[in-house]
């Protein structure tokens, strides 16, 4: 009689588990940005980088609020705000990142002599586009590998 | 050996459905929650009531882009109440 009533208890607490997975790999699949928004994101950092390197800092206040706005839609079609990266994670990247956006709009600057400013200005920009993108490349990654070993 | 919290409140399937849901998300949307859970407003309703009297989850209404949207979340007592529960099915699981 006891020996049932546990394996009853564990039958349920099984089903309940598999349940649990089934829940977890639904939200990360709900989470996992479209695919057009981490390109997009690394344009528009992109876009900042080159316009402070070029002296228009009026116009990014503009990109700053696209930016607002590409983000706000994107929670609004997934329906869902992630938490998916480890407060150290992103300590860490915001670490490497903002030093390294300052870094890009003074390289421009230096590099103004010798390659113009436009084309100084526009290759800085496009170097932290390019690691936008790849950094969205690895969250998309993670969210897939975290998909993985919830289902 | 280790036992763990076996929450009552949480292990009703469709509320352990929500919070399993909710554990690794920030927030996620009323309608959302809904159409994952395949059940009717007022089912879900009820079940996040009870979640949120008991202190697990907190709901906001917000205006989005003209909408007007109810955000679910787990509070941080829903983490540590779900997280044990967890703990305590693996227990069962494991120890039998």
């Amino acid at each position: 009689m006891k020996n049932e009533k546990h394996s009853a208890a564990s039958s349920e607490a099984h089903k309940a588990l598999g349940t649990i997975q089934q829940m977890k790999g639904a939200a990360m699949r709900r989470a996992t940005p479209p695919r057009w928004f981490g390109p997009l994101i690394a344009l528009l950092s992109g876009s900042l980088v080159s316009l402070s390197a070029a002296d228009l800092r009026q116009y990014t206040v503009l990109i700053i609020l696209l930016m607002i706005l590409v983000i706000s839609y994107q929670r609004q079609e997934t329906r869902v705000s992630t938490i998916i990266f480890p407060v150290k994670t992103a300590v860490v990247g915001l670490i490497i990142l903002v030093p390294l956006f300052f870094l890009l709009i003074i390289v421009a600057q230096l590099l103004r002599e010798s390659l113009g400013h436009v084309s100084a200005s526009l290759l800085c920009g496009g170097i932290f586009s390019v690691l936008m993108y790849l950094l969205s490349l690895v969250e998309r990654h993670w969210y897939n590998k975290i998909n993985v070993e919830t289902v | 050996m280790k036992t763990y919290r076996f929450d009552k409140i949480i292990h009703a399937p469709n509320r352990l459905q929500i919070c399993a849901f909710l554990v690794q998300l920030e927030e996620a949307e009323f309608q959302l929650l809904r159409a994952e859970l395949a059940v009717s407003d007022s089912v879900l309703s009820k079940h996040i009531k009870s979640l949120e009297e008991a202190g697990y989850v907190a709901v906001v209404k917000r205006r989005d882009f003209g909408h007007r949207r109810t955000w679910v979340s787990l509070t941080s007592a829903g983490r540590g109440a779900y997280t044990e529960h967890v703990k305590e099915l693996k227990r069962i699981v494991e120890s039998h």
